[in-house]
C-alpha cells in the first residue's frame, strides 16, 4: 500500500496528490505535462517534494524529517526509454541491479529472471545492438532483479510496435501477481488491461475513476 | 646534444608528473560543477578558470606570494627545511596549476554528456553514489579524461611564464623546453641551437592536439 499526500511546485502548476494506491496494478492516465511523470519521480525519491508525505507499507519514505533516498527505497522505474547502461552487456546491466540491491528474492534471482525474459541469447550483446523491444525487456528485467517493493512504469510500451508491447504486456501481469504497480500511459486500451484502477491526472490533480479493468 | 636530452626528458617528466597531480582533483571538481548545484558554484568555477586568462606570470607571482620561502605557507615549509620554489616540484606545480582550467572543463564537458538519467536508474537500483560514479559516470566520460588528460599534457609542455617565476630556469631542475630555448635565443648563436628544441616542441604540440581532439569526437559520438 503506497500512502501519498503531497504538494509540489513545476513551473506555472502545482503537483497536489493525497491518495492511497492500495491495489496491486494502479494505472494513471492524462494529458502530456500534467504531472505524472513528476509523481513517479517523486515516488521514486529522484525529486522532492515542496511539502507532505509518502508512505510505502510501513515504511515512511517522506516527510518534514525523512527523506529516504532512491538507494533505500526499493522501488524500480522502468521508462519510456530503456536507459540500459550503454558500456555494459545485457548481463553486467542485470549484475548491476543484483549486486547493489539490498533484499534479493530468490524469486527474482538472476537465473530465473533471465529464464523468464528469455535473454539467454542476448544476454552478451551492447544495449545498441538490441531492438527496442529487447532494450525495454531487459529495463524491465534488471529493474525485477532488484526485487523492489513497488514498480514504477513510464509509458514502457510508447514505442514497441503491437506485437512486441503485447508479449511486454503478458510480462507485466506476471510480475503484477508479486510486485505492486503504478502504471502510467496514454494507452488507456493496454492499462485498463493490466491495471485494476484506473486514475485520470489534470494540471497536477488526480481524478479518481469508476472505469474498471476490462 | 646531451642536453636536448635532458631538456626534453625533464619536460616530459615534469609534464607527466603535473598532469597526474591535477587529475584526480580536476575530476572531482568537473564531476561537482557538472551535476551539484551549490553555494558558492561560480566562485569555485571563476577559480578554476582564473588561470586560463591570467597572464602566466602573474600565477607564477601567486604561487610564489603563497609557496615561496617568505609565502604565506611556504614560510612553515622552510621553517623545516623543505623548500618549494625553485625546484623541481615547484616546476609541476606551475604546469599543474596553469592547466588545471583546461582538464576541468574538457572533463566537465565529457560529464555533462553523459545522461543523468543513466545516473538516476542505477540510484533506482540501490547503487551507491561513488560506485555510480565509479562504474557509470566515469567510463562513460573516459575519453574527456584522456582528452583532459592530453591538453593538460601539451599546456606543460608549453609552460613558460609561471615557471620561470616560480621555478626559475635552473638546468636539470626547472628548465624545461620553452625555458632553454628562451636561454638559447639570449645567446649568441642560441637559434641554431635552440632549433631541435623548437620542433620538438611543434612535433608534441600537434601530437598531443591531434590525440586530445580524437578523443573529443568521441565525447561527442558518445552513445546513450
Amino acid at each position: 500500500m503506497l500512502n501519498i499526500d503531497i504538494q509540489k511546485r513545476r513551473g506555472n502548476f502545482t503537483v497536489r496528490i493525497q491518495h492511497v494506491f492500495s491495489n496491486s496494478c494502479v494505472g494513471i492516465v492524462g494529458p502530456s505535462g500534467s504531472g505524472k511523470s513528476t509523481l513517479l519521480h517523486i515516488i521514486a525519491g529522484l525529486i522532492s517534494p515542496d511539502e507532505g508525505s509518502i508512505q510505502l507499507q510501513k515504511k515512511i519514505l517522506f516527510d518534514s524529517k525523512t527523506h529516504i533516498t532512491p538507494q533505500q527505497r526499493h522501488i524500480g522505474y522502468v521508462r519510456q526509454e530503456p536507459l540500459l547502461f550503454p558500456h555494459m552487456s545485457v548481463l553486467q546491466n542485470l549484475l548491476f541491479a543484483q549486486k547493489n540491491t539490498q533484499n534479493n528474492s530468490p524469486l527474482w534471482s538472476l537465473s530465473k529472471v533471465i529464464e523468464m525474459f528469455s535473454l539467454h541469447s542476448i544476454q552478451d550483446r551492447i544495449p545498441s545492438s538490441l531492438s527496442g523491444g529487447e532494450k525495454q525487456k531487459v529495463a524491465l528485467a534488471r529493474a525485477i532483479i532488484a526485487s523492489p517493493q513497488l514498480l514504477l512504469l513510464d509509458e514502457p510500451m510508447a514505442s514497441l510496435d503491437d506485437s512486441t508491447a503485447d508479449t511486454f504486456l503478458e510480462h507485466l501481469i506476471t510480475i503484477k501477481a508479486y510486485i505492486p504497480m503504478l502504471y502510467v500511459s496514454h494507452n488507456t486500451q493496454r492499462i485498463r488491461y493490466l491495471c485494476d484502477n484506473i486514475l485520470y491526472m489534470n494540471n497536477g490533480i488526480l481524478v479518481p475513476s469508476s472505469e474498471k479493468k476490462i | 646534444m646531451n642536453s636536448f636530452w635532458s631538456i626534453l626528458s625533464l619536460s616530459i617528466y615534469t609534464a607527466i608528473f603535473s598532469t597526474l597531480l591535477i587529475l584526480p582533483f580536476s575530476i572531482a571538481a568537473a564531476w561537482l560543477l557538472a551535476r551539484k548545484k551549490f553555494v558558492g558554484k561560480s566562485f569555485l568555477e571563476a577559480t578554476i578558470q582564473l588561470p586560463l586568462i591570467l597572464p602566466p606570470v602573474v600565477t607564477g607571482y601567486f604561487l610564489l606570494f603563497v609557496l615561496g620561502p617568505k609565502g604565506t605557507i611556504g614560510q612553515y615549509f622552510n621553517a623545516i627545511h623543505i623548500q618549494i620554489a625553485f625546484t623541481w616540484f615547484a616546476t609541476v606545480l606551475a604546469s599543474a596549476v596553469v592547466s588545471l582550467p583546461l582538464v576541468v572543463r574538457t572533463i566537465r564537458v565529457a560529464i555533462s554528456s553523459v545522461d543523468p538519467r543513466l545516473e538516476e536508474t542505477a540510484r533506482t537500483l540501490g547503487a551507491s553514489e561513488w560506485h555510480i560514479f565509479r562504474s557509470i559516470t566515469l567510463p562513460l566520460a573516459y575519453q574527456g579524461v584522456i582528452a583532459g588528460s592530453i591538453l593538460a599534457f601539451a599546456r606543460s609542455l608549453g609552460e613558460f611564464g609561471a615557471t620561470i617565476v616560480f621555478a626559475g630556469n635552473i638546468p636539470n631542475q626547472s628548465q624545461t623546453i620553452p625555458l632553454a630555448i628562451f636561454q638559447y635565443i639570449n645567446q649568441p648563436g642560441g637559434i641554431e641551437k635552440a632549433q631541435p628544441l623548437v620542433i620538438a616542441a611543434i612535433l608534441f604540440s600537434y601530437l598531443s592536439m591531434f590525440i586530445s581532439e580524437w578523443a573529443l569526437r568521441k565525447v561527442d559520438h558518445v552513445e546513450h
